[in-house]
């Protein structure tokens, strides 16, 4: 599942919260959050878009600013979540 | 000991003088806030004292003296003058929170140009509509802005000066000019724009039930409401270090992120980040902060992390807590007393009031949930929402309204006599939010009085973000309500009927929040769109949003015969 | 056809008259904007010369601002250039409205009038207000254009000793029968530059019930802190009845003024002020320059405090070099000379060194008074002044006067 999953999501951000000329590269460690490429706010529509194509559902209290703040903890979270 | 002392003693003897005198304002007829935001502080002898701590989401810091940031900011000035922008015209800050933000704000003024900041996350349709209606000359920016401002310039013909602080060797395109102020040669003297007292100063957008954002517009001498809040509210002295969240986009984030604390001469930090509750307690303890100005949505979040990680740092610098934003529910006061041993103090304004002027104050009883009292030269009721007399019943609800002469009241909304005028009902101000008075002369939040919703502090016009989703090519017609939320207030949430051709499913409804979000910002988007085959209308056609409010937050809808009318 | 030679003759000897007394005023073509330094046609015929400017009205440097001019060609743009009506027919533009409104709230009045040029406002105003019962007691050295609207009423007039309290409380109680009695000044006099004593005249207007009417074209837009007037200066904003004021002197020059004031006052010069029904108003395209004008004032007062320390230089400096000048504050600066041919001669010498000042006698002064006026302006920078009193020093040394007493000049040169 992982690279799958991290290509998924590094795709998603780089369309949705990058400019299409930004020369800025995404890892999976790279900061989203704290960096201000992913703002609080906008954490919800990656949050909707994973649970949409993932077929889960993750709770409020589990989305904190630091679960999404990289792809890595991002990951992590969706783990508890997919099952096998 | 406050520096406010006694409530009641200050508030009964209270005269706006007082701040005059301790600013010496109006001495030699300047009246510039750039001026007794750094210049006046050198002259004191504080020119060596740091104004501004400042650190990057990265960990980078980069400290500036009282006296640096009066050269930087002249260095701002000399620029915008020489590149031909002209006293009076409206010069945008799009920006994060860079030092460039805070400084050049500055510079703005001292040349004795309308200071007009933009919150960076907003997107190009939020950006068009508030640069062209203030015909905004010239716009400070950096490179991971540029992009948007570059796709508006065709429909922004006033927009002359497109300037990148931090260009570097990269490329600009057509007229845009780079400005470093690091590396330009220093400017210690410059003839500072000597505007009169009621001069504009500053100009910040704020969203209304209809129509486009409109701008309020304040002028120099708001200075002396921004100072004396400061330091009696804030209560800064000169051995803190003071951190306000807020961003300069945004009100608060200019009168009690750079106006106020710099015109007390106090050091201030900035951490360019977003929410991050262990880089936040991290930042608290690396730099010591005393005092912490921030808003329940982020205490709130804080809250949502636990006390456990609080007692993984040492926050023992902490002094006084204080919010701002939307009312502060007394869970959060209580929990901040648990977490950091003191409450947050809740506090009360708007942009258009340019200060705080309904508050809890540092050394006066906190009643959990209460926004607390009138500051001292503010004469504040809540009027009757059909007479507009002040209701005497402790407890009863009403329209929150303040007596019309405090310093930092906005002077008119930007090309909008009429709406300004409105504002005002037997010569009080109305806020546009509702609350009672309780027997002791506390006030007590309510609501908002119209459709605005209050996301996180910011409000977000429901006309604004309808605009928006009309623009998708999927969306028939549309409704933004405001929806509870327990870490927001309220969240956005939209109802859509789509055109015929369009059905619903989970990618267009992410591909229409990303639409908002992209063309207006973050805070306008929908974090929950519901589709229906219709909207309820009155007969007139009027989508009766209020309805659906009402829906969301589970209250008596009432007699909708009035709301067919509406 | 009856230009009789008569007639002619009459006329022509008249003229001569006037040459032969040196009353004949002369034009000089300028060639160039007003400004501080300007191109100048002199003697008619002659090569145009570049000279320093000290003789305009010009005082905050604003006649070719860039900014006026730039809101002249948009008013001209938008709204025209002519309105071919009166005021009230259809000769008003929201434009005219908004100028009236920025002037009353400049002043600090209540409400404004705009007229074609203060000549026709102090033209209009006594008839419009007062009657064969009411009384006027004017300073005896008015501006001309109030003795000319002094002249078209009905009212009892009294005058009083120039500035002279003691005379003015004298004929106010003269005056004390009247039905209603109005004070009538120039707010700043424009051959010495001194000021009215407003806060006097406030007193003796309230203890003895009479209105105070101030022409303040000589201080409209730089006296007192923020360039209200010589009513700022003494601190009786809101207690002067009756404001006349120019808009062709600081207020961008170019012409046009108003009467700003009680209320009432004014509503009733737009029912009965004659040059305002029977005469077209201030063009479109000077309308919306002025309202620049007060804009560009209202905003800052550098321009007034540029023009308030350009003063206090010059005029220092010019005693330091030895010239014997009224004292006061004002940008107006009378170099006293005493004598008519000397003011004339040293005017011309000057003119020659790039000094473009003019030598004034009787009858526009007093006999035994000639002088050389200076006007400062906030065009001039510190150069300009420094040339000029260069200029003054070469020029008074060639006199020998540097350093002498009124007396001594006297006995040099006679009156």
């Amino acid at each position: 599942m992982g690279e799958d999953l991290k290509q998924l999501i590094i795709n998603y951000v780089k369309r949705e919260y990058l400019e299409e000329d930004a020369d800025q590269e995404i890892t999976e460690n790279t900061p989203l959050i704290s960096s201000g490429i992913v703002d609080s706010f906008s954490m919800v529509s990656l949050k909707t878009f994973l649970e949409k194509k993932l077929q889960i559902k993750i709770p409020d209290e589990k989305a904190t600013t630091d679960a999404f703040d990289t792809i890595n903890n991002i990951i992590n979270l969706l783990k508890e979540f997919i099952k096998e | 000991m406050s520096h406010i002392g006694s409530y009641d003693e200050r508030y009964k003897n209270f005269n706006w003088t007082i701040a005059e005198k301790e600013l010496d304002y109006g001495n030699n007829s300047i009246y510039n806030i750039g001026y007794y935001c750094s210049d006046r502080i050198c002259e004191k002898g504080l020119g060596n004292r740091r104004a501004l701590i400042w650190q990057g989401f990265t960990g980078e810091v980069r400290t500036f003296t009282y006296n640096d940031i009066r050269i930087y900011s002249n260095c701002f000035a000399t620029f915008l003058k020489e590149v031909g922008v002209r006293a009076q015209e409206r010069v945008c800050i799009f920006m994060d929170r860079i030092p460039e933000l805070y400084i050049s704000f500055l510079g703005i003024l001292k040349m004795g140009c309308i200071a007009q900041p933009l919150f960076s996350a907003f997107g190009e349709e939020a950006l068009l509509t508030r640069l062209d209606d203030a015909k905004t000359r010239a716009i400070l920016t950096t490179k991971k802005h540029i992009h948007k401002i570059r796709r508006l310039r065709a429909q922004l013909p006033e927009l002359t000066k497109v300037i990148v602080v931090d260009a570097g060797d990269k490329p600009l395109e057509n007229d845009e000019i780079a400005f470093d102020m690091d590396n330009v040669p220093n400017v210690d003297h410059f003839d500072i724009f000597k505007a009169n007292r009621d001069v504009p100063s500053v100009l910040h957008y704020t969203s209304g039930t209809t129509g486009k954002p409109k701008g309020a517009l304040h002028v120099h001498s708001s200075i002396i409401a921004q100072y004396i809040t400061t330091k009696w509210v804030l209560d800064l002295t000169a051995d803190d270090i003071y951190w306000c969240t807020a961003d300069p986009g945004w009100v608060t984030g200019t009168s009690y992120g750079i106006i106020g604390p710099w015109s007390n001469g106090i050091t201030q930090a900035v951490y360019d980040i977003g929410f991050n509750a262990q880089k936040w307690y991290a930042f608290i303890e690396k730099h010591k902060i005393t005092v912490w100005y921030s808003a329940p949505t982020a205490i709130r979040l804080l809250m949502k992390e636990g006390t456990e990680l609080v007692q993984k740092f040492d926050l023992s610098s902490l002094r006084h807590l204080i919010s701002v934003g939307e009312p502060l529910n007394a869970e959060a006061v209580l929990w901040s007393e648990q977490a950091f041993g003191k409450p947050f103090h809740d506090s009360y304004w708007q942009t258009e009031t340019g200060s705080i002027v309904i508050t809890n104050y540092p050394g006066m009883k906190i009643k959990p949930g209460s926004m607390g009292k009138p500051f001292p030269g503010i004469i504040a009721t809540v009027l009757d929402q059909q007479t507009f007399e002040p209701i005497r019943k402790p407890g009863s609800v009403g329209l929150i309204a303040l007596k019309p002469g405090w310093p930092s009241m906005f002077r008119t909304y930007w090309n909008n006599k009429e709406i300004y005028d409105s504002k005002f009902k037997n010569d009080w101000y109305i806020c546009g939010d509702r609350s009672s008075i309780d027997d002791e002369g506390y006030f007590w939040f309510v609501g908002r009085d119209d459709d605005v919703i209050n996301t996180a502090g910011h409000l977000v016009g429901p006309f604004e973000i309808e605009s928006a989703l009309l623009e998708h090519e999927a969306v028939a017609e549309s409704a933004a309500v405001g929806k509870p939320d327990p870490i927001n207030l309220e969240v956005v949430k939209a109802f859509i009927a789509l055109k015929p051709g369009y059905e619903p499913s989970d990618d267009l409804m992410i591909n229409i929040m990303n639409f908002v979000r992209k063309k207006l910002s973050p805070l306008a988007m929908p974090q929950e769109i519901e589709f229906v085959d219709s909207l309820p209308k009155t007969r007139s056609g009027k989508i009766m949003r209020r309805l659906l409010r009402a829906q969301e937050w589970g209250e008596d809808i009432g007699d909708t015969s009035t709301l067919e009318n509406d | 056809m009856a230009y009789s030679t008569k007639a002619k003759e009459f006329y022509t000897s008249e003229l001569k008259g006037m040459r032969a007394s040196g009353t004949f005023k002369e034009e000089r073509y300028i060639q160039s904007p007003q400004a501080a330094n300007i191109k100048v046609e002199y003697p008619l015929g002659a090569a145009p010369k570049e000279v320093i400017n000290f003789c305009a009205n010009n005082y905050l440097g604003l006649s070719s601002h860039p900014e006026v001019v730039e809101a002249a060609h948009k008013g001209l743009d938008t709204r025209g250039y002519g309105m071919s009506s009166v005021r009230f027919i259809c000769g008003t533009q929201d434009i005219h409205h908004e100028l009236e409104k920025k002037l009353t709230e400049f002043l600090g009045t209540e409400d404004t009038i705009l007229f074609a040029s203060c000549m026709d406002a102090n033209a209009a105003i006594f008839d419009v207000v007062l009657d064969k019962d009411d009384a006027m007691i004017a300073d005896r050295l008015v501006h001309a254009s109030i003795v000319d609207g002094i002249k078209l009423c009905k009212a009892q007039l009294y005058n009083y000793k120039h500035s002279n309290m003691a005379h003015l409380e004298e004929k106010l109680q003269e005056a004390s029968g009247c039905r209603l009695r109005m004070i009538i000044t120039d707010g700043v006099f424009s051959m010495d530059g001194d000021i009215a004593k407003l806060d006097k005249i406030v007193e003796l207007a309230e203890k003895y019930e009479a209105m105070i009417l101030v022409d303040d074209s000589h201080a409209t837009g730089f006296m007192g802190k923020h360039g209200r007037g010589s009513h700022e200066y003494y601190n009786v904003v809101g207690k002067i009845d009756v404001i006349t004021t120019t808009l062709g002197k600081a207020l961008g020059g170019a012409s046009g003024g108003c009467v700003s004031g009680r209320r009432e006052i004014v509503e009733l010069c737009r029912q009965r002020a004659r040059p305002y029904l029977f005469s077209n108003t201030v063009p479109p395209v000077i309308v919306a320059a002025a309202r620049k004008v007060l804009d560009v004032i209202s905003i800052t007062t550098d321009r007034r405090d540029k023009l308030e320390a350009n003063t206090k230089y010059f005029r220092e400096k010019i005693t330091q070099a030895g010239f014997d000048i009224k004292e006061g504050v004002h940008p107006i600066v009378p170099i006293m000379l005493y004598n008519a041919k000397l003011a004339q001669d040293m005017a011309h010498d000057l003119y020659g060194e790039g000094i473009y000042v003019i030598g004034f006698s009787f009858p526009v002064v007093p006999k035994g008074q000639a002088r050389i006026r200076v006007q400062i302006s906030a065009a001039h920078e510190q150069e300009h002044l420094d040339t000029a009193i260069t200029a003054f020093t070469k020029i008074g040394e060639k006199y020998k006067i540097l350093g002498k007493k009124k007396e001594e000049i006297i006995q040099m040169y006679g009156l």
